[in-house]
């Protein structure tokens, strides 16, 4: 009378690492392929219900080379979304673990230390939502040192390390400090305030809000980056050094970050430099930092014009 | 409804409510409380003069709240009966609807709430469902975006009678929308909020769609689903003809609504199914078709009428499929909504099954009850002696122990409902229960820890929870350890600690002590007096430094037959964890100790044969087992 | 009094009936092997298997054996006595044997089904439960059921559209009939409603 299942399926093997238990609990109704970002934004073939499925099917190749398994970045917008309570990207961290094993590697283009500058201090351990950074000792030139290592495996590319290397020993293609920094231009107009807006890849949810970002003459420049955790406060600093008016940062609400808890860096850093500003006695509201919503359509433009009003009462001569 | 109150035999007592159900089949007694109206029934004749004087304006409730009403008010012009009432708590006192009264005089301000009692034989429960407030999935903006609203809402908006006469305009500027969604499955199917399906949604929201584009072809309807579950006659023909009008049907749950906010349009976010792809489509309105939950006041009621709620809070029947009208309480049964969510043919059958199922007992002069109830031995009770003791009275959670110093108590048969609360209280052993004796008990449990005690886990259980639940458990193949041993009382008031104490005097592994919950116990409080004892054996047990788990207490509900296997399972490892021999020590080191205690058990009536008989049955068990 | 203990009364002669339930208990563990374990308990004088013991061959078996064996008591081991304790305790009846001297031993929900995959472990504990019911039916005693009279009025608690047509049907049968509403009106959530599937005609 023994039924005893010899065979390990795919889906046994999932649902043996912690969180991937209630992988059967779908009934694919669609609610995470939504709330998520990545499809719309970034890969069109990424699909989380779709993942599951090839799971519960067995489809190990598959599952493997899907992107799902490779973009995923636990923001976990998702897990509270789901009806059926599934902690759907640690589903997806356990297939990502099992892909490892079977040596698939990831197709994201990751972060990159360069080891004549770093020291080994550590701070980008610290500031990886994703514990992707590790420090190793190693022998370089005859002389044993402490470097930092990244597992590209675990890297979702969010650029908070780079921005919290204190000495830019870490880059990533496309938003090094070089690339961003070549960005920060406006062309100036006397009688209107210059801006410069670092927006974050995932804050802005809508198209039509995106479009919103274009339709601004050229006295407002907009520079996309993967997180506001990448922004490094020197940046607002040096924009406004070349004379910019003001500096605009936009990021995801808490709770919302696509890489964790980016947000949450980026309001520490923004306080710190507010401080800063505070005591070098720049004229306030020059710099600010919004946090926008899923939900929030059009604030966008609110929070721009808003911006440019403060900046235009404050050119206008009393 | 205007037959109902125009049938001679019904006695309609609308603006009523159930205060308190005592009694048993045949013999109800049922308090109710009119509330008060302000208004003299006989004397109003419903024309509406007061209302139309009356200056003060609250939210109409039989409107969803989307329209007013008066403080003198009926919910709506057809009301059965057309009897005007005074909501006190908006009134003002200004006496004008006393004035346009006139000569009828049929408004009293100096009315009270007034309680009557009625004898009743049978009673149906049919007190409905309630609906999900959607506000609570901050997902859907309902309450924050205006053109958001539940198909409740819209149900009022679209119809003749309602506030608008059936012109469906949308909140935000009053105009015709062209353009809607439904979203099925708010807040049901959703293990966050309501783990079932609320049953009509489906057929409801495309009756809703089919209505509006009859009234408007040109209007654009899409469903948004996960499911469309269309299994009665006619349904799936209904779900063909609503496609075959234009409506669209998109699979995939809507993971977010956002709003234009200049134009109050509504962005719809979701995956097509079909496609494998997010989609977001844009609406002027849209329609939440909320879950149906239990009436806020379900859990009141279960208590006031005695029975038990399913997971979800649903009223629980007897059994689903043999006797699925029936509640576990003889001559109370339950039709329509408040058993779980069903559709108006489903719920009008059930009205009927209920009536049915009443009839049989109302159309009898007499009927008969379980004779399991309790009786004393009068020559073992203390208070004929002139002591007093009341114990068994103090226990008894219906009033139907007879007791006064100086003479021996007495069980008024008509009033026992069996549970052997008493019984087991009785600390002179002068009650028995028929059919759940000691003696009978006891060679049960000697029969069943014949061999190995020490392997056994002895599982007492009431009849109506916990022993279905090990059935559920059973039905539903959730597996568990077969070292357990299985006892039925009644009630887990009539386990006396003398079983327990047996059981461990047997030698038994373990033993479970499971019943009800307390909201659902069968005999209003039994449940409390056997977790008082259980708790209290429980420390007794601590003292003795008997291994925790050893004894383990656990309310488990006819409903919950995946908790009564994880019970068991989790006993079974206490035990497995344990080296032979060390608990073979401790069942010996205890065993004097618990002996201690039985010391009065042997002198209950029937006991001593009972375990002279025992010795018998254990030998030939042995003797067979051993042959085998 | 000493009737409720009874044992002294009359020797015990107990019929004991092992269903198979189809292949939902004899699928897991052998029904003669409790037969021939049960055959030698105390008091037993008969011991049997039965494919289907609810099945009319099956009462039928358990009626004629009560004459032929002289039984006045009746132990059947199959389902829950929430399924079938009223149909046996009817069957002994017919057979002229006190209702209440019928005991159940649950080796299905309780046993086999909820140890599928311990066939040595269920057969154990179908022993000792039918064991157990053999036990407690040699302490049975005969019983009579409680008659009490009937107010033949009806209480309907809540005039939806399940209470309506409760309150109607029972009216109709001639029965007095108190329909009780909290809100004013009656009609519940069927009154809001506009029309209604899957004929679209009105709700009131």
């Amino acid at each position: 009378m023994s039924h005893e299942n010899t065979i390990e399926t795919f889906a046994d093997q999932v649902k043996a690492i912690p969180g991937g238990e209630h992988l059967e609990m779908c009934y694919s109704c669609g609610t995470c392929v939504s709330k998520c970002m990545i499809q719309q934004k970034l890969e069109p073939e990424y699909n989380p219900r779709r993942l599951l499925r090839m799971v519960m099917m067995d489809m190990r190749k598959e599952a493997f080379e899907s992107p799902t398994t490779w973009y995923c970045s636990q923001c976990d917008l998702c897990y509270p979304a789901c009806p059926q309570e599934i902690h759907i990207s640690a589903v997806i961290a356990a297939v990502k673990q099992l892909a490892v094993e079977a040596g698939y590697s990831t197709p994201l283009s990751t972060v990159s230390v360069d080891e004549s500058l770093c020291a080994g201090c550590g701070i980008c351990v610290m500031a990886c939502p994703y514990e992707a950074p590790h420090l190793i000792q190693k022998e370089v030139d005859g002389v044993m040192d402490l470097f930092s290592e990244v597992d590209e495996n675990r890297c979702m590319s969010c650029g908070i390390c780079v921005a919290a290397c204190p000495l830019g020993a870490i880059s990533r293609k496309g938003v090094s400090n070089k690339e961003i920094i070549k960005q920060i231009k406006v062309k100036k107009q006397k009688s209107i305030p210059s801006l410069v807006i670092f927006i974050c890849d995932w804050c802005l949810r809508e198209d039509d809000d995106l479009s919103i970002l274009e339709s601004y003459p050229a006295n407002v420049r907009v520079i996309h980056i993967p997180c506001s955790g990448r922004i490094d406060p020197q940046m607002a600093l040096l924009a406004l050094r070349a004379g910019i008016d003001g500096v605009l940062v936009c990021g995801c609400r808490p709770g919302e970050c696509h890489y964790q808890h980016g947000t949450d860096i980026t309001t520490c850093k923004m306080s710190l430099l507010d401080t800063m500003i505070d005591q070098i006695k720049l004229r306030d509201h020059r710099v600010k930092f919004v946090q926008i919503g899923t939900q929030e359509r059009g604030r966008i433009r609110q929070e721009i014009d808003s911006m440019l009003e403060t900046l235009n009462a404050r050119k206008e001569p009393h | 409804m205007v037959d109902a109150a125009r049938q001679s035999k019904i006695d309609l007592r609308a603006y009523t409510e159930v205060e308190r159900v005592e009694g048993f089949v045949g013999n109800f007694k049922v308090t109710l409380r009119e509330k008060a109206k302000y208004v003299i029934a006989d004397r109003c004749n419903g024309c509406g003069d007061c209302s139309s004087v009356c200056p003060i304006e609250v939210p109409n409730y039989f409107e969803l709240n989307i329209a007013p009403r008066k403080a003198i008010y009926v919910p709506m012009s057809q009301s059965v009966p057309l009897i005007y009432s005074i909501d006190m708590d908006a009134c003002i006192k200004c006496f004008k609807c006393v004035e346009a009264c006139g000569p009828l005089e049929a408004i009293d301000f100096s009315q009270e709430d007034k309680l009557v009692t009625e004898d009743i034989g049978a009673i149906v429960v049919a007190t409905g469902f309630s609906h999900f407030d959607p506000s609570v999935m901050e997902e859907y903006g309902y309450g924050k975006f205006p053109n958001v609203i539940t198909s409740m809402e819209m149900e009022r908006l679209n119809n003749s009678a309602g506030p608008t006469a059936g012109n469906l305009i949308r909140p935000s500027d009053n105009k015709n929308p062209q353009k809607l969604a439904f979203i099925n499955c708010v807040g049901s199917r959703d293990k966050r909020f309501n783990e079932g399906c609320s049953n009509f949604c489906c057929m409801y929201s495309i009756k809703n769609a089919v209505l509006l584009k009859q009234m408007n072809p040109k209007v654009d309807i899409t469903i948004y689903y996960m499911d469309i579950r269309t299994p009665s006659k006619g349904y799936e023909e209904f779900y063909d003809r609503a496609r075959k009008m234009g409506i669209h049907f998109t699979q995939g749950r809507p993971s977010l609504i956002t709003e234009d906010p200049e134009t109050y349009n509504l962005y719809v976010h979701s995956e097509d199914i079909a496609l494998g792809e997010v989609i977001e489509h844009e609406y002027d309105m849209i329609m939440l078709n909320t879950a149906a939950i239990p009436q806020p006041d379900q859990n009141e009621m279960s208590s006031v009428l005695n029975v038990a709620q399913s997971p979800g809070g649903w009223y629980m029947e007897y059994h689903p499929k043999l006797r699925p009208m029936d509640s576990p309480t003889d001559g109370i049964f339950f039709a329509g909504a408040c058993q779980g969510p069903k559709d108006i043919p489903a719920s009008v059958a059930q009205g009927s099954a209920a009536a049915s199922r009443a009839g049989r007992i109302l159309h009898s002069k007499e009927w008969e009850i379980e004779p399991t109830v309790a009786v004393v031995w009068p020559d073992r009770c203390v208070s004929a002696d002139g002591k007093s003791c009341g114990l068994c009275s103090k226990a008894c959670p219906y009033g139907a122990v007879d007791y006064a110093k100086g003479k021996a108590a007495e069980i008024i048969t008509a009033k026992c409902h069996g549970c052997g609360a008493c019984v087991a209280e009785c600390p002179h052993d002068a009650i028995t229960q028929l059919h759940f004796t000691d003696a009978q008990i006891l060679a049960q449990m000697r029969a069943l820890l014949a061999e190995e005690p020490h392997k056994k886990i002895l599982a007492f259980r009431c009849h109506w929870c916990s022993y279905g639940g090990a059935d559920l458990a059973g039905t539903s193949h959730f597996e568990y350890t077969a070292n357990e041993r299985g006892m039925r009382v009644m009630c887990s008031a009539r386990m006396d600690s003398d079983f327990i104490y047996e059981a461990y005097r047997l030698g038994a592994g373990a033993v479970l002590y499971s019943g009800c919950h307390p909201q659902d116990c069968h005999y209003i409080t039994g449940q409390l007096i056997g977790a008082k004892r259980a708790k209290r054996l429980s420390t007794i047990f601590e003292r003795m430094q008997m291994t925790p788990g050893r004894f383990r207490i656990a309310w488990i509900s006819a409903a919950e037959g995946d908790k009564y296997a994880r019970v068991l399972n989790e006993m079974q490892a206490v035990l497995d964890n344990m080296p032979e021999e060390q608990l073979l020590e401790e069942i010996e080191r205890l065993k004097p100790e618990v002996t201690k205690r039985l010391r009065r058990f042997p002198n209950v009536p029937g006991v001593q044969e009972a375990m002279d008989f025992s010795d018998t049955m254990v030998t030939a068990i042995t003797t067979k087992e051993s042959a085998a | 009094m000493s009737d409720i203990t009874g044992y002294e009364n009359e020797e015990p002669r107990i019929g004991v009936y092992i269903c198979h339930c189809g292949s939902n208990i004899a699928g897991v563990i052998d029904p003669k092997e409790v037969v021939s374990f049960s055959e030698g308990l105390p008091g037993v004088v008969r011991a049997t298997d039965t494919l289907y013991a609810c099945a009319d061959s099956g009462q039928k078996l358990i009626k004629e054996d009560i004459k032929k064996y002289n039984l006045n008591r009746v132990v059947v081991s199959a389902c829950s006595v929430r399924m079938h304790e009223p149909t046996f305790r009817a069957a002994v009846a017919e057979a002229g044997l006190n209702p209440f001297l019928m005991e159940m031993a649950n080796i299905r929900e309780q046993c086999t089904w909820a140890h599928g995959h311990d066939p040595d472990g269920a057969l154990k504990k179908a022993k000792d439960l039918t064991a157990s019911a053999v036990a407690k039916a040699t302490f049975l005693t005969p019983l009579d059921m409680i008659t009490v009279p009937v107010t033949q009025k009806a209480l309907v608690i809540g005039a939806g559209v399940a209470g309506i047509s409760s309150a109607l049907d029972l009216a109709e049968q001639g029965i007095e009939t108190i329909l009780v509403e909290k809100e004013p009106t009656i009609g519940g959530v069927m009154a809001q409603l506009n029309k209604t599937f899957p004929t679209m005609d009105c709700s009131i």
